[in-house]
């Protein structure tokens, strides 16, 4: 029994994960060995990648780190992620034209919203420390289309109500999963964990097909990482000896 | 006793049998049932397989998971009309539905059925009980989830209303983890919304009238289908907290 939720492009074939079966502690391991597997791969990709240069540790590490000096400070404030800037050029589409995408305010009156401006709106702000009332129910609106589609359009209607566009540019899914990563690292609110799963499960699936994209690497390592140590944290607090992923 | 003006309309699933089973043990029969029945055999999702009758006691009722809903429904002498669906929105159960005397209606359908206003608007209320402690885990598979936050399950009555999980709430409680965590799918969580249905129903019968607990309004956690993985962490986690 392998991990099946990353066995095939899950883009073209979601997960639903309704009912899914207890399989005890073997499930848990084949997930551990299916994600050190997707992180070896994209650290080193194929001999055949000639264009792929290994990952350095520098290149995954310096987010872990601001995560980990964030939490042992103890400060409700977002790390900043260095490579953040580098995800936008994984996309297909470019931002609005003329978007102030410093202002959440302005996706609440517009009946086309462009996911990748909202994304690079709520991670600026996170990043630059501001607090509006608005990023959770942003954030939340972008966790429910993602959780009920298992899919992240390029533009959705008015209140992100209905996809439209293109759901195959995995620039906005790695963006997704660094917004994910920040929200589960300052709220702790599993939801957010929930979705970075699924989430992780898709871009797994994915990662045959881009492992010659270096920032599509560094994003998914990021986000792998940060996965892991946030399932080790809830194992230790629920008195769950198994790990580590 | 029948409850008067209690009807209930549901699919044989384990909730409905374990909720059947539990209220014939407690004397607080619904008058009439809508029985949703698959046009085809089979095993739906989320539904064990048909097993050997099996009596075992929990939370001091006996319960048989085997124990089909028509059969307790005949030997209990409960009036009931079966209808060939499994969807609750369609215009089959919507007529049955509208053909049942009582104006509350207990509602145990078949998972991931979600009324729609057409059968809201039917001029009955649906007492549903949710398998969380509301407003704080709205949504799917809250029993993990409560398990991870707060080492509980949860369980609460509503009169369903548009919304999901937003009704006004009847009456809530928190049970402690089970010791078993692998049978919350199929046995647990239906016994912890039937602790809070039975109560609900001797709430009413004592008071001859519905009593609103608590309106939800924007308040709470909505949750989505759990990930394996975390289903995992809450089943194999420790009993602290309880």
């Amino acid at each position: 029994m392998g991990y099946p939720y990353s066995a095939e492009n899950r883009l073209r074939a979601p997960n639903t994960y309704t009912y899914s079966e207890f399989k005890g502690h073997t499930f848990v391991r084949n997930f551990g060995a299916s994600r050190t597997a997707a992180l070896e791969n994209m650290a080193h990709p194929g001999s055949g990648q000639l264009d792929c240069p290994p990952l350095t540790h520098e290149d995954v590490a310096t987010s872990l780190f601001a995560l980990s000096d964030v939490r042992t400070a103890g400060l409700n404030v977002y790390p900043k992620i260095s490579f953040v800037d580098d995800i936008w050029t994984l996309s297909e589409r470019p931002f609005s034209e003329h978007s102030d995408y410093q202002d959440l305010e302005m996706f609440a009156e517009t009946n086309v919203v462009n996911t990748l401006d909202l994304l690079r709106c709520l991670l600026e702000m996170m990043q630059s420390g501001k607090v509006s009332k608005n990023q959770k129910l942003w954030c939340d609106r972008l966790t429910q289309r993602f959780e009920v589609t298992k899919k992240i359009y390029a533009r959705y209607g008015h209140a992100l109500r209905k996809g439209r566009g293109s759901s195959e540019d995995v620039g906005l899914y790695i963006g997704f999963a660094i917004l994910l990563c920040l929200s589960y690292h300052v709220t702790e609110n599993v939801k957010y964990l929930n979705a970075l799963l699924k989430l992780n499960d898709t871009l797994v699936s994915l990662s045959p097909s881009f492992q010659s994209c270096r920032g599509f690497r560094i994003g998914l390592s990021t986000s792998l990482l940060c996965e892991g140590e946030f399932l080790q944290d809830l194992c230790r607090h629920q008195g769950v000896s198994f790990g580590p992923f | 006793m029948a409850l008067s003006d209690i009807g209930m309309v549901a699919g044989d699933t384990t909730r409905t049998r374990v909720y059947l089973q539990a209220m014939e043990q407690e004397d607080l029969l619904p008058t009439q049932v809508l029985l949703m029945v698959p046009p085809k055999a089979g095993t739906l999702p989320g539904q064990q397989p048909r097993t050997e009758p099996r009596v075992e006691f929990v939370e001091g009722w006996e319960i048989d998971l085997a124990r089909p809903v028509e059969d307790l429904l005949k030997k209990t002498d409960t009036e009931y009309k079966t209808v060939s669906s499994t969807d609750i929105n369609s215009a089959d159960v919507a007529l049955g539905v509208q053909n049942l005397d009582p104006s509350v209606l207990i509602y145990s359908g078949f998972g991931g059925g979600i009324l729609r206003k057409k059968v809201l608007n039917l001029g009955k209320r649906f007492l549903h009980v949710h398998g969380g402690y509301l407003p704080e885990y709205r949504g799917s598979t809250t029993s993990y989830y409560s398990l991870l936050g707060h080492g509980n399950c949860g369980a609460t009555s509503i009169f369903l209303s548009e919304e999901i999980d937003a009704g006004p709430v009847l009456l809530r409680r928190k049970f402690k983890a089970p010791l078993d965590r692998t049978r919350i799918d199929y046995l647990y969580d239906s016994i912890f919304r039937s602790k809070v249905l039975i109560e609900t129903l001797r709430t009413y019968a004592a008071r001859g009238q519905w009593e609103i607990l608590h309106e939800i309004s924007g308040e709470g956690e909505t949750y989505y289908i759990i990930h394996p993985v975390l289903k995992h962490i809450a089943i194999l986690g420790e009993d602290e907290g309880q």
